[in-house]
């Protein structure tokens, strides 16, 4: 007796290590950088081509990410600016928010001030054309109706300072507002139907995905809407931006995982008490779930730097999974209760624990397969909670379960013995029956249908979708996800290549394909052009003869006039406008989320689209043009998806090749094909449910399959291996099917869509290959029971 | 040259009593009280016509530029302002967008992507209609009543408003005349002459002056 002993012993001594380095590194390392990520878009694979053009994209989104706009409505438009200006006054007082934006009384007198010097070298589009095709008749005729109609009366500089309103059709040009904005009393209001509303745009100094940012911000805005309340008690404030989406989501998650992870528990415990009716196990199986929670956490923690939210609601499932190995372990004291002791279900179960840890391992480490961090993140989890289960109830029950077991209850009992007695019905009765199954699922596989689209696997809730498209319709549309990633060696070169590509999506803007765009070489135009204008304007308008000589001698200016206005002319002629000026001046903070600065191998920037028609047409104005790229995120991704769900098929594929492979190495080949119904058949079955119930099917389908596999491969083999003894292999597998059922079930009922996917792909397919197996290993009608 | 001189001192004279107005500013219980004379009138105005006289000096030239034409205020429609002196020419104000028509060709500058041509529709139609609100969401306003009915509207932009500094209306049952100042200068002033309410819905024709042309 005293060697087992001293091997159990050993065996306890080495979980108590593993348990103490596991809280160690969670008290010194973890819990004091624990860092939850909520983006979902971290879940998506990296679908830039290069790192450079990676870490361009994410100071691009990082920065979109973390700018909101907040739409106050109220029945006028003076409460509606009180209100505006209560909330902004609030906002700005928490530290938050970096940066809240209400008044603009300083936009044209500062723009005037960063432009004015370098106004000989900027140019509108429409201007720079006429003067090109030489028709400065025109203009001089549009000059003269400036003057004699009220369209020229908004001038910014006097008459004779810029006759033909160059530099203010440059500035108009900039000031240029999408859809139904407009200044009104120095800040952004919103006009057309429905009530008065201003704008405040602010910045928020975090990630917004950061679960203590969120916090933080979540208070800032509820004090904002008080101090809103107490200025206009009629005033509504209507969020935009993705802060909402992120804040409705972590919300959603936590719930979540209270309610997955406390309903998991409950029924582990209901089993418990029902099966083994005694308070031990129960003590048991809640430190094998304790400790299945901590080891993932830590392990994710260490290996990612963060974990991500989603991660946690994934794992709040494996309670379901983990928990299998504690069920095998005190099944087996069914097999002979007055004898049983820890020691001998560890010689009886150990081989059937270590198959089934490393089939589901090996079914998780498929997620490992795509490039999805996300995804990975939710396999290593699973991994480590998995091992750490298998390890417990492997090391540390054995020394810790007790002697003696009790009888199975009679009614479970009865019930699987009931089970254990099902016989096949003769051929005459299953052939047809066969036929027609193999006919449904076919018609349903017919009827499957693959949708890749990364947009079906995103979500939010209704109430923010609704605030989004009514902040949408009020300011009359927004910008596109999609955009050009322009990049130079220099600034110079950048401002060029911009240039270039402007030409080309001005025609697309003249056809109508495409609404409009924000780049910066409209603000701030190369060098380069700044010399062709100014060189552009000594030709045609300020040389003798030419069009401002011209029109000023026809009203009647002094000649002194006309000599001044070229003396200020030529006395510019050295001055560029630099983007470092325009970045360093309050003008450029509207834009500046479009300089993506360096990148390691030069700089890049941004042209944000709206309004796109045609997406063919857009792409198609790269053609020919050095460093500049359409990036469509969304197209990307669900090309990815689809690619890796083909690459996930063929797994799928070649994993039942292997378990066929093996079986046939083990069984007789007719066997072996009896023992492969239950995998092929229960990936088939729920492929058909699928295609039957209309449920799209997509990547994270079939990656639950590849997870089916690794749950379910054993359930045949381990009814096949019980031989006499059936109904206890019977118990095992149904109770571990059960707790695994109602896991993902819980899954399939989430939010997110994606988890949604793997929760009812996994419920359908257990379901199925548990039944399968039972019905596949069934013996002959007339055979011994 | 004695009638130029003495006009020169009218002129003189008469500048320092026009700016007083200035010196009187306004809140919405007064410029209702002071405006009242023609805001009973626009109230129920469907459409104003009239002809126009606009005077433009501009600094360091000595002559003033001088357009002449007719105008249709037409309410929710806009304002249609043909030119006729010194040449042929038409602008439609409309809330959307200002469409400048010469001859056949047609320019339009949609108001969406200008906020310059936004103040112009908004301006234009709170002086014709006196809108209190909108004048005073853009401007400081400033009034004075005088003996015979007659009143002075001034507006100061709450903030830089192209290069216009100052604003000053005059009239009675109707408003009379509009001067802009801008900054460096340039002065212009636009008279409404002969100026008719009409209660009555517009006709036709003068509806089809706002429909655009293809």
């Amino acid at each position: 007796m005293t060697a087992p002993t001293a091997s159990l012993r050993l065996r306890f001594a080495a979980w108590l290590t593993l348990v103490a380095v596991l809280a160690a590194v969670f008290v010194v390392h973890v819990r004091p950088h624990l860092r939850i990520e909520s983006d979902i878009t971290a879940m998506l694979p990296r679908t830039a081509p290069d790192a450079v053009v990676a870490q361009a994209l994410d100071r691009f989104g990082v920065a979109a990410g973390r700018r909101n706009v907040f739409l106050i409505e109220a029945p006028d438009f003076a409460a509606a600016r009180a209100a505006g200006a209560a909330f902004a006054r609030a906002l700005a007082h928490g530290d938050a928010f970096e940066s809240v934006e209400f008044e603009r009384h300083t936009d044209l007198v500062a723009a005037d001030a960063l432009f004015g010097p370098y106004r000989y070298g900027l140019l509108s589009a429409r201007d720079r054309a006429l003067l090109q095709q030489g028709r400065s008749a025109e203009l001089e005729q549009d000059a003269l109706r400036g003057l004699y109609t009220p369209g020229g009366l908004l001038r910014l500089r006097p008459f004779a300072d810029d006759p033909f309103n160059f530099y203010g059709d440059f500035l108009a040009g900039l000031g240029r507002l999408d859809g139904r904005l407009t200044l009104r009393d120095g800040v952004l209001a919103v006009e057309g139907p429905g009530q008065p509303a201003v704008l405040v745009a602010a910045t928020l100094r975090d990630s917004p995905f950061a679960v203590d940012a969120q916090r933080a911000a979540a208070a800032a805005l509820d004090a904002a809407a008080q101090a809103m309340h107490a200025a206009a008690p009629d005033a509504q404030m209507t969020p935009s931006g993705v802060l909402g989406h992120a804040i409705a989501n972590t919300e959603r998650a936590t719930r979540e995982i209270g309610l997955f992870g406390s309903l998991s528990l409950l029924g582990v415990v209901a089993v418990f008490l029902y099966c083994y009716r005694s308070l031990r196990p129960l003590l048991l199986v809640t430190i094998v779930l304790g400790l299945s929670a901590l080891a993932p956490i830590v392990v994710v923690h260490t290996l990612f730097g963060q974990i991500h939210l989603l991660a946690l609601v994934f794992g709040s499932s494996l309670i379901g999974v983990a928990v299998d190995y504690a069920i095998h372990f005190f099944s087996d004291q069914f097999r002979d209760p007055p004898h049983w002791s820890g020691a001998a279900a560890l010689a009886h179960v150990r081989p059937a624990i270590l198959i089934g840890m490393t089939t589901t391992a090996l079914g998780y480490l498929a997620f490992l397969l795509p490039p999805f961090p996300g995804l990975r993140q939710m396999a290593v989890f699973s991994v480590a909670g998995l091992l750490m289960a298998g390890c417990t109830v492997l090391l540390a029950f054995p020394l810790v379960a007790g002697h003696g077991g009790r009888p199975m209850p009679v009614r479970l009992g009865r019930a699987m013995h009931a089970l254990a007695r099902l016989r096949r019905p003769a051929d005459r009765v299953l052939h047809p029956l066969l036929a027609l199954a193999i006919v449904a699922t076919g018609v349903g596989l017919w009827r499957l249908e693959f949708v890749d689209d990364v947009r079906a696997l995103q979500s939010s809730t209704p109430e923010r979708l609704a605030q989004e498209t009514h902040v949408r319709e009020r300011l009359g549309g927004g910008m596109d996800t999609r955009f050009f990633l322009v990049e130079g060696a220099d600034t110079e070169t950048l401002l060029r290549r911009e240039e270039a590509l402007r030409d080309r999506l001005d025609a697309l803007v003249g056809r109508d394909v495409l609404g409009g765009y924000l780049a910066l070489s409209r603000v701030v135009p190369s060098a380069q052009r700044q010399a062709q204008n100014r060189a552009l304007l000594a030709e045609r308008v300020y040389a003798d003869g030419a069009a401002l000589p011209r029109l000023l001698a026809q009203l009647g200016f002094a000649d002194a006039v006309v000599a001044r206005q070229r003396a200020a002319f030529a006395e510019a002629a050295g001055r560029t406008l630099t983007l470092e000026a325009w970045l360093a001046s309050p003008v450029s903070a509207a834009l500046r989320s479009l300089w993506l600065g360096d990148t390691g191998r030069g700089v890049a920037s941004a042209v944000a689209l709206n309004g796109i028609g045609d997406v063919d047409a857009l792409r198609a104005a790269t053609d020919g043009l050095a460093g500049v790229r359409l990036i469509d995120r969304v197209a990307d991704i669900s090309t990815v998806l689809r690619h890796y769900r083909h690459v996930a098929l063929l797994g799928l594929g070649g994993a039942l090749l292997a378990i066929a492979a093996v079986l046939m190495l083990r069984y007789a080949p007719r066997q072996a094909l009896q023992q492969l119904i239950a995998p092929l058949g229960g990936c088939l079955l729920t492929l058909a449910l699928h295609g039957w119930f209309g449920v799209p099917a997509n990547l994270f389908t079939v990656l639950a399959l590849l997870l089916v596999l690794g749950l379910g491969v054993d359930y045949g083999v381990f009814l096949r291996e019980g031989g006499a003894l059936r109904p206890i292999p019977m118990l095992a597998i149904s109770v571990a099917a059960l707790t695994t059922l109602l896991a993902f079930g819980m899954l399939s009922v989430s939010a997110t869509p994606f988890i949604r996917s793997l929760g009812l792909a996994v419920l359908t397919g257990v379901a199925s290959t548990w039944l399968l197996a039972i019905l596949a290993s069934a013996p002959r009608a007339g055979a011994a029971a | 040259m004695i009638r130029r001189l003495v006009l020169l001192v009218a002129l003189l004279v008469a500048r320092p009593a026009a700016a007083d107005v200035f010196e009187h500013p306004a809140d919405a219980a007064l410029l209702a009280r002071v405006l009242a004379p023609a805001a009973g009138v626009l109230k129920d105005a469907q459409s104003l016509r009239g002809r126009y006289r606009q005077t433009k000096q501009l600094a360091d030239l000595p002559q003033p530029l001088v357009a002449e034409g007719d105008f249709l205020f037409a309410r929710a429609l806009g304002i249609a302002w043909r030119t006729v002196t010194p040449f042929p020419a038409e602008l439609l104000i409309t809330p959307d967008a200002l469409v400048q028509r010469n001859g056949g060709a047609e320019q339009r500058i949609e108001a969406a992507h200008q906020p310059a041509v936004r103040a112009i529709a908004q301006l234009f139609f709170a002086v014709f209609t006196l809108d209190f609100d909108t004048l005073t969401a853009v401007f400081r306003p400033y009034a004075e009543a005088h003996v015979d009915g007659q009143w002075t509207l001034g507006l100061r932009p709450l903030q830089a408003l192209g290069a216009i500094e100052e604003i000053e209306i005059r009239g009675g049952t109707m408003v009379a005349d509009v001067e802009l100042r801008e900054r460096g200068g340039d002065r212009t002033r636009i008279e409404l002459l002969a100026t008719e309410a009409s209660a009555v819905a517009l006709s036709d024709a003068d509806r089809a002056r706002f429909a655009s042309r293809p």
